[in-house]
């Protein structure tokens, strides 16, 4: 029986409502922490895996989604990676779910209207035709950051084949760079990430690369009982990384060599650029697939060391190494450092690595209860936020099997990978708490997710969420309890160049309560990319006596008087300059 | 009838027996409501389709065992437990784990002193990430049998997963589970140590656990974090060096009961690849073989078994099977690479040649065949040949530092002087600090034949560097030296090298090699420079073969890979 994508997500959706042993026990919708305002909003976007019965790895593995202000309105928008056909012999008529229209990504402008009350209607409107935006191909995720500092955010597209760089014109349409910019990389790459790694005020980008599936050496993967299953990354050579180096002039430099980058190979899947262990100078940490993951720290000079294993942030606390798929880092612990998590398989754990400020790491999965809590789930897209802007780091996991999951077997589901979502509420020293009951009905849906952004599409001060589901809709999570406390955002720009200074550092002074820290990025979770607005829960201390910067030139400068409840942009340069 | 018919039916029939209980000698006894004791779960009926054949066959024969016991008005409890147990252990077996877990609940209902039942519930619920289910099954379980040590163990592990580290060091530290898994259980009193920061407490408990498990090399990691935390940065580098991936072995008896019902083609697999690792290559054979039988037109089963053969030496049936693989599947690149080394092996090779060529036909971009079929194209003499293939692999590796060497010696021996230097001049440009493509180069540039190519000043400086860089000289760089000093007329001090290395050599027992420097020192000694950077017979022309295939297409592990808890 062919199924239509459509006909597919009309049951997933309809089975979601009814209960008809998809769905779990959901809240009421008034208690809800995210509701799912996705059809409302007009979002139409179905995920196609392109899958035909053959089990092709690259099925289970897209896509991301990327948050970011297209057009300088303000707003956010959204785009989504779209899948394809997959195979030498690829054609419609023998995937498990036909697809429906053109396949490619889709780009929705944020159309949304401000009320005077203060509420907001969600809207956004497909805008791919006129954008220009022609991205086909396998695709696997996103990263959107300003490359050629015109202020106008650019996009580069990770694929199953060849990556393409996006240049923003300005004026609402895309071109294909890719040549050009010399940022092809041909494979397969999953996460990508922005950052000024030589501090010259330009973004440089690096690729993570997964594992060498070629469709000629189809591997049969079988499962205990002997039946056809996924593969795993150990059944193919990991990739080496890429590191390309801005040459500020539209241009970039295959720096992978030379800056040793390429030196290790693991199968990336999630990447994270933070400064761990505070020397001013952007590192990297990869999730790796079954592979210790790596911490690229930067030596200053151009190249970049590997210390994942004598960080202890590489495996698990048994030296394992686990299936790393998802990664965030951000100040769990309220101490101003850059902590680590990581998503797992089902069987293994999520990772918290606690930093110690000098980029060393000590293992707390358990002693938080995230090992509890991320046992039983494959997660892939993640991410640090403070939900309910009490100025905690809560977690969201969006999950998704790899492996059939028995019972959805036996219901003859066609797609038996789903698995619910969670969110994580941090309790204050280090403990988080299971609170994915109340975090509203989508949560409950055993969906295949994969990419996972965040950002305040509402513009109402609280951390909303978008996820793609693997052959499933895209979801609009939008929060409704973080906006209630007291809170204040900023938008961290360049002194000579009008774009998202990422890998700057914001710390929040408040009167009689401690200071909190956050990171302005784009990278983090899984394939995706998220707002680069910073966001500060105030909590029950609502008193910001200052604003610090710590900018990745090594400047750090200071703002009083800023005002709680909005966004203010910061530009570098406009504040009091401190030494520390 | 269906499948699904008769598990039903059991299931409804079971539930009837036990409402209705026998009848009495005067006649129908009334009817009466089950004890609520008595109520059984019902069991998810797995989908089996795909399933191997044989497994499908043990499975059902398992379904109607229960049938047939719950169906026998004479069966008691322990009886019909006996029976849901045993169908529990298949769906076990075979990854089935709801329908397991209904089985063993049902299982532990009707026979709720057995131990077994208790235990294998309680290791799905660990599997499943539910360890608080799992922590309290596996402690009903050690009420029924207190000195089980492995269900201590296992409780251990699991306590200190939920932080309880006084609950987990008293099961850890019993005297009983030191003695059965001793490896596993200071390993885990290590931990524990690690997490209350009792550093010292720590080193001693995994240096004891390493002890007793020497191959358990993941204990080098738990070393490194304790050695780290005490500031001891140098063990702490040895340690990660060492570090490893094999746990504690701990034997569970129950578990490997499961084991030995499998006989999915996926197990056979393992059980050969096991057996591959220890070298009970016979053991291999058989296993492999088995898995061909189970399935006659799947190819991987033709080539596992090719590779067992080859490692026990048996190359023409080794290739055999190769060739059955090839049948089923002619346009398997790797089938044709192994072949190749085979026939290398087997000295064949124009065959070899063949089969490498057939690789790059149908997937151009395995690395591994172009680098392996230069490597035999240069050993045959066919430089140039040699050179192209050595330059597909370095374009598609550009980390790769041995290609560019090679594809250097190709042209040397070709005599193309000035092409070897401009290819290794690139090659040093992608990866500056190679040492061995640096003493190439400056070789060539001071014993080239041809004046154009030599560069005497810059190959002196060049391998004086590499030799202050790599804090000192070995052979090659030796004699690199040598010639070196002599092209720039330093033929006293070239004379000198010379000597002091081969009276080393022979110190060392090398005079082989030594004999090899004798050439150069009498052209040195009569104030002539060297002008062959390499004799036309030296090694670097003849580059080994590798011996062993590479890891064929999988079968390959779950996707999903079990819990690494599970031994």
């Amino acid at each position: 029986m062919r199924i239509s994508r459509r006909d597919f997500v009309k049951l997933g959706i309809a089975a979601g409502v009814s209960g008809a042993g998809i769905l779990r026990a959901a809240p009421a919708e008034a208690e809800e922490i995210f509701t799912d305002r996705t059809r409302e909003s007009g979002i139409d976007f179905v995920h196609f895996n392109g899958m035909s019965g053959k089990h092709y790895y690259p099925e289970m593995i897209g896509s991301g989604v990327a948050l970011f202000d297209y057009d300088n309105d303000g707003d956010l928008d959204i785009f989504l990676v779209q899948g394809s056909m997959l195979g030498p012999n690829n054609d419609r008529s023998q995937t498990v779910f036909r697809p429906e229209g053109l396949l490619r990504g889709r780009l929705y402008r944020n159309d949304s209207i401000r009320h005077a009350d203060g509420s907001c209607t969600l809207k956004f409107t497909d805008v791919t035709q006129e954008s220009g935006l022609d991205v086909r191909g396998y695709g696997m995720g996103v990263a959107a950051a300003d490359f050629n500092n015109d202020g106008w955010v650019d996009l580069y597209v990770t694929n199953f084949g060849h990556n393409q760089m996006w240049r923003n014109n300005g004026n609402g349409t895309f071109t294909d760079v890719t040549r050009e910019s010399g940022t092809d990389v041909s494979g397969w790459s999953c996460s990508a990430a922005f950052l000024d790694y030589d501090r010259d005020g330009w973004l440089d980008l690096f690729v993570g690369n997964y594992v060498d599936f070629r469709f000629s050496d189809q591997k049969k993967c079988l499962s205990a009982s002997g039946a056809e299953d996924y593969c795993g990354p150990l059944s193919f050579n990991p990739l080496p990384n890429r590191l390309f180096r801005n040459r500020r002039d539209g241009t970039f430099e295959d720096v992978t060599a030379s800056s040793r980058i390429g030196s290790e190979s693991g199968g990336a899947l999630g990447v994270t650029c933070a400064d761990f262990n505070g020397d001013g100078w952007m590192d990297i940490y990869v999730a790796n697939d079954k592979r210790p993951n790596q911490l690229w720290v930067n030596q200053r000079d151009g190249t970049f060391k590997n210390e994942g294993l004598a960080a202890g942030c590489a495996l698990d606390q048994d030296g394992i190494p686990q299936s790393g798929m998802g990664v965030d880092s951000g100040d769990v612990l309220g101490r101003g450092f850059e902590d680590l998590v990581v998503t797992n398989l089902a069987g293994e754990y999520a990772d918290l690595f606690l930093n110690n400020g000098q980029g060393w790491f000590d293992d707390a999965s358990f002693q938080s209860g995230l090992a509890a809590a991320t046992r039983p789930y494959t997660g892939f897209g993640m991410g640090l936020l403070d939900y309910d802007n009490d100025g905690q780091l809560d977690l969201l996991v969006v999950n998704g099997a790899i492996k059939a999951v028995e019972e959805q077997v036996r219901n003859r589901s066609l797609f038996p990978y789903g698995q619910p979502k969670l969110l994580l509420h941090n309790t204050g020293n280090g403990h988080f708490e299971n609170v994915s009951n109340r975090a509203g009905a989508s949560f409950s849906f055993l969906e295949v997710s994969r990419g996972l952004a965040f950002g305040d599409l509402d513009n109402d001060g609280d951390t909303d969420a978008v996820v793609v589901n693997n052959s499933g809709p895209a979801r609009l999570l939008i929060n409704n309890v973080g906006h209630r406390k007291p809170w204040i955002g900023f938008r961290m720009v360049g002194e000579k160049h009008h774009r998202d200074m990422l890998g700057t550092r914001v710390a929040v002074f408040r009167r009689g309560a401690p200071t909190l820290w956050r990171r302005v990025h784009q990278d983090g979770s899984y394939c995706s990319s998220s707002d680069p607005r910073v966001l500060f829960g105030l909590g029950d201390f609502p008193e910001v006596t200052k604003v610090q910067a710590h900018w990745v030139s090594g400047h750090v400068e200071e703002w009083t008087g800023l005002r709680v409840g909005k966004y203010t942009e910061l530009r570098e340069g406009s504040g009091i300059p401190i030494k520390i | 009838m269906t499948r699904t018919a008769p598990l039903l039916f059991v299931i409804v029939f079971a539930l009837s027996l036990c409402a209705f209980g026998p009848l009495s000698a005067g006649g129908a006894s009334s009817p009466r409501e089950p004890e609520a004791h008595e109520k059984l779960m019902e069991v998810p009926e797995p989908n089996l389709t795909g399933v191997d054949l044989p497994v499908q066959t043990q499975i059902q024969s398992a379904e109607k065992a229960l049938t047939a016991t719950l169906n026998l008005h004479a069966a008691v409890g322990a009886e019909k437990a006996k029976a849901f147990g045993y169908l529990g252990e298949i769906y076990q077996a075979y990854g089935f784990d709801d329908a397991a877990t209904a089985c063993y609940a049902n299982a532990a209902k009707l026979a709720p002193l057995a131990f077994r039942w208790h235990y294998y519930l309680a290791y799905l619920h660990e599997k499943r990430g539910d360890s608080k289910l799992a922590a309290s099954e596996y402690q009903r379980a050690l009420s029924l049998k207190p000195h089980d040590a492995i269900t201590m163990l296992r409780l251990g592990n699991l306590e200190l997963d939920l932080n309880e580290f006084t609950l987990a060091k008293s099961y850890l530290g019993n005297p009983l589970v030191r003695q059965t898994a001793p490896g596993a259980a200071l390993s885990g009193l290590g931990k524990i140590a690690l997490a209350e920061h009792r550093y010292q407490d720590a080193l001693k408990c995994f240096t004891e656990a390493l002890k007793s498990d020497p191959h358990a090399s993941s204990i080098h990691y738990h070393l490194a974090k304790a050695y780290r935390a005490l500031g001891d940065f140098q063990n702490m580098d040895a340690n990660l060096r060492d570090r490893g991936e094999t746990e504690p072995v701990v034997r569970d008896p129950l578990l490997e009961e499961i084991d030995r019902l499998k006989q999915s083609r996926i197990d056979l697999w393992k059980r050969g690849n096991v057996a591959m690792h220890e070298e009970r290559f016979a053991d291999a054979v058989a296993a492999y073989e088995q898995m061909v039988e189970l399935k006659p037109s799947d190819p991987i089963g033709y080539i596992y078994l090719a590779q067992a053969l080859a490692a026990t030496g048996e190359i023409q049936r080794a290739l055999d099977q190769y060739k059955r693989a090839l049948q089923l599947d002619p346009h398997n690149a790797i089938v044709h690479y192994n072949m190749g080394i085979l026939y290398t092996q087997a000295k064949s090779d124009e065959m070899a040649i063949t089969h490498f060529r057939a690789a790059i036909r149908y997937d151009p971009e395995m690395v591994a065949t172009h680098f392996d079929l230069a490597n035999l194209l240069m050993r045959r003499g066919k430089d140039e040949e040699a050179g192209l293939e050595y330059g597909i692999v370095v374009s598609a590796e550009p980390q790769n530092s041995l290609a560019p060497l090679m594809q250097a010696m190709a042209a040397v021996h070709a005599g193309a002087y000035s092409q070897a230097r401009s290819l290794l001049e690139e090659a040093l440009r992608r990866l500056p600090s190679d040492p061995d493509m640096a003493n190439a180069l400056a070789r060539i540039l001071a014993a080239a034949p041809d004046p154009k190519v030599r560069d005497e000043p810059r190959a002196l400086k060049n391998i004086q560097t590499l030799i202050q860089t790599e804090q000192g000289m070995d052979f090659e760089t030796g004699v690199t030296l040598g010639m070196a000093l002599a092209a720039v007329g330093r033929f006293k001090d070239a004379a000198d090298c010379q000597i002091n290395m081969i009276h080393e050599l022979q110190a060392a027992g090398r005079s082989d090699l030594a004999k090899l420097l004798q050439e150069d020192l009498v052209r040195y000694q009569r104030n002539e420079a060297c002008r062959r950077p390499w004799a036309g017979d030296d090694p670097i022309f003849t580059p080994v073969i590798r011996k062993s295939q590479p890891a064929a297409q999988a079968i390959s592990e779950q996707p999903d890979t079990d819990s690494k808890r599970e031994n």
